[in-house]
């Protein structure tokens, strides 16, 4: 990854500093100014250049589609911005603040072109590093270039620079300019968000893969084949990719599916995911894992763009689209397995908006603190609704009953980080309760995997087991099915917090199990059947099993 | 490399009718499966929309004039509400047979078999590309397009570059991709 380093950034000959000084008197955040030293005012001999920055944002039409007729210019901020010469040496390097602007001085006569990075950085007390590359071209930034001009001998020199769209009327026919930097703003809002909660936030670095080039096809994505927009945890610590496509699928000017990724990364990097990911949609009876990560994306979506209907356009022209409001839609299948039903949940918290039975309004911040806090990420069960409505509970007591009434609205009725006493099984018998436990020795317990909500990541295709050892433990843990047709095949994970720490995946029928020594603690056992997750549908079934613990 | 694309709803004439799938050889699945190994989901957390899979049969060759025929299979996990499918292909692809799908309902286990009969006079490496809406049973719509690499002419998909910007640098970030900016020098 590449990472500016501002140190030797004034070791340059020229000076560039952010606009505006202190954070006092500018318009620029602390964070986009913090790390920079003063301008030095002209001297003899030196010129002051100002500028700021713009790109084309092309907003929603009301119904459908991308709007390019009412394309509206927006600075480009927070972006790194260099004065280069022509050989391609950076005489120094800044980033833009929250109007785009910038200001520096340089000598006269000096030959040189002003380019804005595809990379957003701050080295303040809130630190970031965010990336727009090009996964089709070895990972490159992108870069909006000036000329190459002098700056001449008078005192002061402008220069604006604008990121044009490139749509010409019937295609992209132009160049794509102000793609990456309308990703990069969607981002900077985020950065921005957080570190007002959080001071002292420090993001972990994060690369966007965009290309014109990133299609629907799943294949290799240094050929553009990304199949979807998605985060994919595995890539590089956690890598954003986001379709281009023309005509089949753009998202640089989809802020909400954006964001929603952005959100995979929060919740990956700095707070805690137990997400297995997959194709999802709203109406979904999904895994409870699945549901919270895919709810978080959609809820943080509305949340920092202010607008609660998700929107992402797509097709010919980028005339088409879907949307879904988290505020007033109405949810099949409520419950703490739906995205719908915990998206609702999570903006209502949020919003300072009073309707049916939302009472809250207490902003971004508790929901920063709980999945930020240690008992959130180390808890010994999954990262669900019940941990997330657990930990506010406990962090924020006074709000207790107005959150309690928003989960009872959504059908979901469970206690404590494991949603004990839940009621709501979804209309699969096996989903309840949402954790079972089982005991070194003790009696055995059942577990089943059903396929009634589909495959791979829906409701009742896995089954929770908890589990407690006292003491550092040689077991023997069984599955053996109980019922279910010959195709059967079960397997098992087992899980201490978010580490996996074994898994049992044999091809044998009817039966699987594991031999092992376990360290004492916590663990929650997955139990699925393979066919009910990687199956692409002739051996897929239901299958029940009773799982034993001896040792 | 500039594409066009147009909508293709209207039906020259159809190849076989839309029914449930039997098992096919040579299926290329957007789920491609082998026991015990890892399976090829789209995975990632990927972005809201249409619970749809696709999978295939085409050989990814297709000569130049040839008269292709692929059965697309879409599968889902929904058990009510409706699906509409169009296809979007590029110009230079033209479409003898597909007949576009409009509020199919849909039940839990079906899948859609959608044959797609096509040829091409310009070799290259083009996409057909499936614009699936699912309508749930509240209204409510959402999307998904998936795709099939085509390739007409010799090469495959899978060996060709598929932007039309040189790879002037394969090092990691070596580099700059410039796009040229509106500049006001005063």
């Amino acid at each position: 990854m590449n990472y500016i380093n501002l140190i030797a950034i004034f070791t340059t000959t020229v000076l560039l500093v952010g606009c505006g000084g202190s954070a006092s008197n500018n318009s620029a955040s602390p964070q986009n100014s913090g790390s920079l030293t003063p301008a030095p005012p002209p001297t003899n001999g030196s010129v002051q250049v100002t500028g700021k920055v713009t790109y084309d944002r092309v907003p929603h039409t009301s119904s459908s589609g991308l709007d390019y007729a009412n394309t509206i210019e927006q600075p480009i901020r927070g972006a790194v911005i260099e004065a280069v010469t022509d050989s391609g040496t950076v005489l120094a390097s800044s980033v833009l603040d929250e109007s785009g602007s910038y200001v520096f001085t340089v000598d006269a006569n000096t030959e040189f072109r002003v380019q804005i990075k595809s990379q957003l950085l701050s080295d303040n007390t809130a630190k970031w590093n965010f990336s727009v590359t090009d996964n089709t071209q070895g990972n490159q930034l992108y870069a909006l270039q000036g000329s190459l001009a002098n700056s001449g001998t008078n005192d002061h020199q402008t220069r604006d620079l604008h990121a044009p769209h490139g749509w010409t009327g019937q295609s992209y026919g132009a160049p794509r300019a102000a793609a990456p930097f309308a990703i990069l703003d969607s981002v900077y809002l985020a950065a921005q968000t957080f570190s007002e909660i959080d001071p002292n936030i420090d993001f972990p670095e994060l690369e966007i893969c965009w290309s014109s080039s990133n299609k629907t096809l799943i294949g290799d994505k240094a050929l553009g084949q990304i199949g979807t927009s998605a985060y994919f945890p595995d890539i590089e610590g956690g890598t954003i990719y986001l379709l281009g496509e023309e005509g089949r699928d753009t998202d640089e000017y989809d802020p909400h599916v954006i964001l929603h990724e952005w959100g995979h990364y929060f919740e990956h990097r700095l707070s805690r995911t137990d997400s297995i990911g997959g194709l999802h949609s709203l109406n979904d009876r999904l895994d409870l894992r699945v549901a919270f990560s895919e709810a978080w994306g959609n809820a943080l979506s509305a949340i920092l763009t202010g607008e609660s209907v998700y929107r992402d356009r797509s097709g010919s022209n980028q005339a088409s689209g879907f949307s879904f409001d988290l505020e007033t839609g109405p949810v099949i299948n409520p419950g703490w397995f739906s995205q719908a039903s915990i998206g609702s949940i999570l903006y209502d918290i949020f919003d300072d908006r009073s309707d049916g039975a939302d009472r809250l309004s207490a902003g971004l911040a508790p929901l920063y603190a709980v999945m930020r806090s240690d008992t959130y990420k180390d808890a010994p069960v999954f990262a669900t609704i019940f941990s997330l409505a657990d930990g506010m509970q406990t962090a924020f007591p006074e709000n207790t009953m107005a959150l309690t009434d928003l989960l009872d609205a959504q059908s979901i009725f469970g206690e404590g980080a494991n949603g004990n006493g839940e009621i709501n099984n979804g209309a699969i018998r096996s989903a309840l309760p949402v954790y079972k436990e089982i005991r070194l020795n003790g009696a055995e317990t059942e577990i089943c995997s059903v396929d009634d909500a589909g495959l791979h990541n829906k409701l009742g295709n896995r089954e929770f087991v908890f589990l407690n050892l006292e003491w550092n433990t040689d077991i023997t843990l069984s599955l053996v099915k109980t019922s279910g047709d010959k195709n059967r095949d079960p397997d098992l994970k087992i899980w201490q917090g978010n580490q996996l720490v074994h898994t049992a995946a044999s091809s044998v029928q009817g039966q699987e199990s594991f031999q092992g020594q376990l360290s004492a603690g916590d663990y929650v056992i997955e139990a699925f059947d393979f066919f009910n997750i990687n199956g692409a549908g002739s051996k897929r079934g239901d299958g029940c099993y009773n799982v034993s613990v001896t040792g | 490399m500039r594409i066009n694309i147009s909508a293709l709803a209207g039906v020259v004439f159809i190849l076989s009718s839309v029914q449930s799938a039997t098992a096919k050889d040579q299926i290329h699945w957007y789920s491609a499966v082998q026991h015990k190994t890892h399976a090829n989901h789209n995975t990632g957390f990927v972005k809201p929309g249409a619970a749809v899979a696709l999978s295939h049969d085409y050989d990814g060759k297709t000569g130049l004039g040839e008269l292709e025929t692929l059965s697309a299979r879409l599968s889902h996990i929904y058990q009510d509400g409706s699906l509409s499918v169009a296809l979007l292909s590029a110009p230079d692809i033209q479409i003898s047979a597909f007949t576009a799908i409009q509020n199919m309902p849909v039940y839990q286990g079906s899948t859609l078999d959608l044959p797609i009969q096509f040829s091409s006079a310009e070799p290259g490496n083009f996409t057909l590309s499936l614009e699936t809406v699912y309508k749930g049973p509240d209204g409510r719509e959402s999307r998904r397009v998936l795709s099939i690499p085509v390739n007409i002419g010799v090469k495959t998909f899978d060996k060709s570059p598929v932007s039309d910007n040189t790879e002037l640098n394969t090092a990691k970030k070596s580099g700059l991709i410039g796009f040229a900016a509106i500049e006001v020098i005063e």
